[in-house]
């Protein structure tokens, strides 16, 4: 059985997971390349004008994935990650967004992912759907293994941690990029950010470095109402562990995020009342790479500058 | 004759190109020259080089360019110092003002707001995609009308009572305006009205959650317009200042920026005046490696590929302009 996977959204996150559950179950997976201007340009013309850029984005990795001949495509339907919260009403309803714009589609394996009572829901969720495969010893010790690939990947990204001392330099700046994964990772639908900031020696942090402990234990601080998007408490949290610890923050937002509208505004409102120099970066379809470039360039001259200017104080002081 | 020592900032904006000297040791401006691009920016910058070789005996000691086109500028010229507007426009105003708080910018096609504290920037802002509320829309008002650009601000100011115009996009700015101006209202009322639209839709849009202190610097073409320094004024109950060169402020910043690299630095890459007779030219072509379809640009000197820029993967960047410069660290 060939498993197609849309290299877009949360593949970002949980494709370890994905990967090892599906070829356990004797599956082949296969992932769309990644996102081109064709991918864009049959994404924005195949759905409705009101889905964010990322969700057409996501159809047009879709679409690419048809011609490779498989035999499911893979949409799970999130609807929650953890208990009480919730992740982007969009998630929801992606299976539905998908079979209703591509024609000719292939059978959906979209298991329901609700984790908000309980993570058991998820489990059951998944070895249900790995029963379509196996038999049901096979499909629930493949869902347990994979979840350790997982739990293995998460540590490997945060072996480059913030405060690990042995990776911080001094001569380079030091950027927090704020996010949600399937921005910062594409490199197509982020302009090209991520490359360009490490082509200026920045060294780069992201929310992905993190424990969920950290996160948890930054936005348990704050005197808000709980924050019940998992990825608006990611960002929050990491907002406020990066403060301090690096020269500047970068936040990268599609222009029709509902959630970021938000949390956004709310890192906006922390950046201003910490003195944290922050920045924020709009993506759209039609926005040119030069003013991206222009906006980040005017950014890290800020930084240095006053990165400069901290150190003539502190030579005198 | 004695040659002059002089620093050359270049501003290549989308609608005007600016050229300015300054004097190596005050950074006083010794020249300063002022053309609408038009759209070709190749040619009229060589014009503009060639009206400051003819215009006295320089020695140029270093380059630095700015604006939209700074990359194109800064291989044409053999430019020092390549830097962002944003940089630029801050660097000037710190040199030709004291004290400065806020820089209001309005240029042709885009509108930044920067805040300094301690004379250096801690933030700043530049208009989206759109460019409703910038100089080009003035401009076209202005010819609807059939009055000169340079009479606006004059007539603006003649108003007594000022109309309210929808100021969110310029297109129901427009339609607005039209349905004002057949009820009967005046032109200099209208005008007015116009002037303090753009004005509230810079506050809210660019100037978003900034924290506007005095002293405000207000700068870029726009800021020749009187109508609008009164429209300023007014929606911020603040002294509005305009420095003597608020118009070519971003080459002033390039050429400051030369000279602080100079300085520091090397002698300079300036290719010499001698470029004013070379033929210039370019040729885009949309590559098809790959399904990205990139849109290659190649600039070229006397039949010679000098740069080119476009491709995402780079693959071919001949000569690849240095766009940041972290040395300074």
């Amino acid at each position: 059985m060939r498993i197609g996977i849309p290299r877009a959204l949360y593949y970002y996150r949980y494709f370890p997971f994905w990967q090892s559950f599906f070829e356990d179950l004797g599956c082949q997976v296969v992932v769309s390349d990644k996102t081109t201007r064709n991918t864009m340009d049959v994404g924005v013309s195949l759905t409705v004008d009101g889905l964010c850029l990322p969700v057409k984005v996501y159809v047009g990795h879709v679409s690419e994935l048809i011609d490779k001949d498989i035999d499911y495509l893979f949409v799970p339907r999130i609807i929650s990650t953890a208990k009480r919260e919730y992740i982007c009403p969009k998630f929801m309803g992606l299976p539905d967004i998908v079979k209703n714009s591509i024609k000719n589609c292939p059978p959906i394996l979209a298991p329901v992912v609700d984790g908000r009572v309980s993570s058991l829901n998820i489990m059951k969720a998944y070895v249900k759907l790995g029963m379509r495969f196996a038999p049901l010893p096979q499909a629930s010790f493949a869902y347990l293994k994979s979840v350790k690939k997982q739990h293995q990947y998460e540590t490997a990204a945060r072996e480059k941690n913030l405060n690990n001392p042995k990776n911080i330099v001094f001569d380079y700046l030091t950027i927090g990029i704020l996010g949600h994964e399937y921005l910062i990772n594409d490199d197509y639908i982020n302009m090209g950010t991520m490359r360009w900031l490490k082509a200026a020696n920045c060294r780069i942090v992201t929310m992905e470095e993190l424990t969920e402990s950290t996160i948890n234990r930054h936005v348990g601080k704050l005197k808000l109402k709980r924050m019940f998007w998992t990825s608006g408490k990611r960002l929050l949290g990491a907002f406020h562990h990066f403060r301090g610890r690096v020269d500047g923050i970068i936040s990268i937002a599609a222009f029709s995020c509902g959630t970021d509208s938000l949390t956004m505004d709310l890192v906006e409102r922390y950046s201003c009342r910490y003195h944290v120099p922050h920045f924020q970066l709009s993506l759209d379809e039609h926005t040119g790479e030069a003013g991206v470039i222009t906006r980040l360039e005017a950014f890290l001259e800020l930084l240095i500058r006053r990165k400069k200017l901290e150190a003539d104080h502190a030579a005198y002081g | 004759m004695q040659r002059r020592q002089v620093y050359l900032g270049v501003d290549v904006g989308s609608v005007s190109t600016n050229l300015v000297l300054i004097d190596y040791s005050t950074c006083q401006v010794v020249k300063k020259i002022y053309l609408r691009t038009q759209g070709r920016p190749i040619e009229v910058l060589q014009l503009g080089m060639e009206q400051l070789a003819a215009s006295g005996n320089w020695q140029i000691l270093g380059v630095g360019t700015t604006g939209s086109a700074r990359q194109l500028a800064g291989v044409m010229l053999g430019a020092d110092v390549v830097k962002n507007e944003i940089t630029a426009h801050a660097i000037a105003a710190a040199h030709e003002e004291d004290n400065v708080g806020t820089i209001i910018e309005i240029g042709g096609q885009d509108s930044k707001i920067i805040i300094l504290r301690d004379m250096v920037v801690s933030d700043f802002a530049m208009n989206t995609v759109c460019a409703a509320g910038t100089g080009s829309f003035l401009d076209q008002q202005a010819s609807r009308l059939n009055i000169s650009i340079a009479d606006f601000g004059d007539i603006a100011l003649q108003s007594k009572n000022p109309v309210r115009i929808a100021g969110r996009c310029t297109v129901f700015a427009e339609s607005d305006m039209i349905h004002k101006q057949q009820l009967g209202h005046s032109l200099p009322d209208i005008l007015a009205g116009l002037c303090s639209a753009m004005v509230r839709n810079y506050l809210n849009n660019v100037g978003k959650g900034k924290e506007i202190k005095a002293k405000v610097i207000f700068q870029g073409g726009v800021a020749a317009n009187k109508g609008m320094r009164r429209a300023l004024k007014e929606a911020l109950n603040l002294d509005i200042y305009v420095p003597k060169h608020f118009d070519v402020m971003g080459a002033l910043g390039a050429a400051l920026l030369a000279k602080e690299h100079i300085d520091t630095k090397a002698v300079t890459r300036f290719h010499g005046f001698k470029m004013i007779n070379s033929a210039f030219s370019n040729e885009s072509w949309e590559c098809k490696d790959c399904p990205n379809h990139c849109e290659v640009v190649n600039i070229i000197r006397d039949g010679e590929i000098i740069a080119s820029w476009g491709s995402r993967c780079g693959k071919y960047s001949v000569n690849k302009v240095k766009t940041l410069n972290l040395a300074i660290l």
